[in-house]
């Protein structure tokens, strides 16, 4: 018989032993010394152990909407990506600026921007940087203003939609908010930062990226076409691409949640893909498309569910959210104003996700003190603006900037940590700030 | 029991894992070999440089460090950049290209081992000192059957034949 009710080991205080949990579990990821899975899973595993949660406990603590979002996402753009279509629009892009350097920035940073908004950050700069600084090789000039664009563009297209980002899959996974909800509220002020960023590089290094015609002409004898495999394939993956984004749209009106479209459109790309194979290719297609699934984020996800979980059961979170809602009085701009500045620092230097899954049970339990859903509203904008523009301020600030400095390192160009520190955070700054204003005119106002 | 020593062609190697690429090519070039043992100072084996690993390098390393080589079809590059690419490749060591996670057997490992690495992963694998690393000879599918028809082996071959011209 499973136990319904956990009982905490030694009997001790239920609520002293997952804070000690939990805290360190953040330790060590902050200090990075052991895989960030192992310390969720580790972590998931101590709070079922020390008998804080019950297994029946930690799995109800588990969001699958976000899991399988998240993993239906990844084999979807896992099978899209062998078309070459990705590689095809960077390099018709490219091509589109006529090889002009400042133009090719522009553009490959708008191409980053689209393609995160809708597909995961790191795929995408794994999709378009490398191209990036192939183009930037053939014309001689610096990689460093397009590598910078490129981190910006992915950490701002991405916060402009609910899948954009996974602090806004968990965020949107948690509450009411919709597809569409992210799309208005989020993505004007996504596309403003973004002119604004590239307006800003455009004044820095509008004149001083120069190269010569002989060079343009290598990057113009590029031909986008012949990197597009299987015509076939390429046109069931963008029809699934396009059914699965048109199911986040109207999704909600069927209360069909995003992990259900994402997890569907998996499948029937699976079936698709798999038309005509007998039962060995077909086998080999599902293994092939399952092995890209990132299974440590997934883990990784799932064990720090199950951390939280356990701080939210046993009262640590309420207790949080009620000294919050005392420094801010209970106002719903102050405390919203107070969350995105917050969610901002702590992205800049710490992962986002772990950050975001524990702010998410706390701004729950401040929504009754700030006067319900509707009120609590900004907050949650707040929460998702912060956590994505706040991956700008540093290196480390999220997953795509670490993933851009390590293909820069590869390419024998390695980004310094203060170099990017220098434009990062000062367009951080602005661009959280803007936001603020923002949400101040569209909620407060 | 048969065992790597009896088997194995003695063999040795001029290429340093320091020295230039540029000199590997020559060597590579002048004898018309795909693959060669590179060792390091103290002459323990490091490494192979193979065919494949130098047209590997000889592509944009910006597209292989981080995928497949299947979409790169976009590429229209003429002989000039491919040759700017030679020409930046020959001063890098050696160390830079060669495959470095090769498997090696001693003397004293049983044929065995030696013949399903041939198999499985390698096509020469290196014989080395247990103590000291230093590369002693090489095994290869050439060598296994030339040694179980009587025959010697393709590189003794070639030195005979090069004594007979001289």
């Amino acid at each position: 018989m499973q136990a319904t009710e956990a009982t905490v080991l030694f009997g001790l205080d239920p609520l002293g032993v997952s804070a000690g949990i939990f805290v360190m579990a953040y330790g060590f990821l902050l200090s990075e010394r052991i895989h960030r899975t192992v310390v969720a899973l580790l972590g998931a595993a101590a709070m079922l152990l020390s008998g804080v949660l019950t297994q029946d406990q930690a799995i109800a603590g588990i969001d699958f909407n976000t899991i399988a979002l998240l993993a239906g996402m990844m084999v979807i753009i896992a099978i899209t990506r062998r078309t070459g279509v990705f590689e095809f629009i960077a390099i018709w892009a490219a091509k589109r600026a006529r090889a002009e350097p400042i133009g090719i920035l522009i553009l490959l940073a708008l191409v980053t921007a689209v393609f995160s908004a809708f597909l995961d950050n790191l795929t995408t700069v794994l999709l378009v940087v490398p191209v990036a600084l192939l183009i930037v090789d053939k014309l001689k000039v610096s990689p460093y203003p397009f590598l910078f664009s490129q981190i910006l563009a992915a950490n701002i297209g991405g916060t402009a939609t609910l899948i954009g980002d996974p602090p806004n899959i968990l965020i949107g996974s948690a509450t009411h908010l919709s597809f569409n909800d992210f799309l208005l509220q989020l993505g004007p002020i996504a596309l403003f930062l973004l002119g604004l960023v590239l307006l800003v590089f455009y004044g820095i290094w509008g004149r001083s990226l120069h190269t010569t015609p002989e060079l343009k002409e290598r990057v113009m004898r590029f031909d986008a076409r012949g990197s597009l495999r299987d015509m076939r394939l390429l046109r069931q993956s963008l029809l699934v691409l396009g059914l699965v984004i048109l199911g986040f749209i109207i999704g909600e009106h069927f209360a069909i949640a995003p992990g259900t479209t994402a997890m569907s459109g998996a499948a029937l790309l699976l079936l698709l893909n798999g038309i005509g194979e007998d039962r060995r290719g077909q086998a080999e297609q599902v293994r092939v498309a399952l092995e890209e699934v990132e299974w440590s984020a997934l883990f990784f996800f799932i064990g720090l569910f199950v951390i939280v979980h356990g701080v939210q059961s046993t009262g640590l979170l309420e207790r949080l959210a009620a000294g919050l809602m005392d420094v801010t009085g209970g106002d719903p701009m102050v405390t919203a104003f107070t969350t995105l500045w917050l969610s901002a620092a702590v992205s800049a230097v710490i992962d986002n996700i772990p950050f975001v899954a524990t702010m998410i049970p706390l701004v729950h339990s401040m929504e009754a003190g700030l006067g319900g859903m509707a009120a609590a509203e900004p907050v949650w904008w707040s929460l998702a603006l912060g956590a994505c523009l706040g991956g700008n301020g540093t290196l480390v600030g999220a997953a795509a900037n670490v993933m851009v400095a390590g293909l820069a390192e590869r390419a024998g160009t390695p980004i310094s940590f203060l170099r990017f520190l220098l434009i990062g955070m000062p367009l951080m700054i602005a661009s959280v700030a803007l936001a603020n204003v923002y949400l101040y005119l569209r909620h407060f106002l | 029991m048969l065992t790597c020593r009896e088997v194995m062609h003695p063999t040795t190697t001029p290429l340093y894992a320091d020295e230039p690429l540029g000199k590997a090519i020559d060597f590579i070039m002048e004898r018309h070999m795909g693959l060669v043992p590179v060792v390091d100072r103290q002459e323990r084996f490091v490494g192979f440089l193979s065919g494949e690993r130098l047209m590997r390098a000889l592509l944009p390393r910006h597209l292989t460090m981080v995928r497949g080589l299947d979409r790169m079809g976009y590429l229209r590059e003429s002989r000039e950049e491919l040759r700017e690419r030679l020409d930046g490749l020959t001063q890098q060591p050696i160390s830079t290209v060669m495959e470095s996670r090769a498997e090696v057997v001693h003397p004293d490992t049983p044929l065995i081992e030696a013949h399903t690495i041939l198999a499985d992963t390698q096509f020469v694998v290196p014989v080395v000192d247990p103590d000291s690393g230093r590369l002693l000879g090489a095994i290869s599918f050439f060598t296994i059957l030339a040694l179980l028809r009587g025959e010697p082996c393709w590189s003794d071959r070639l030195e005979q034949a090069a004594g007979k011209t001289n």
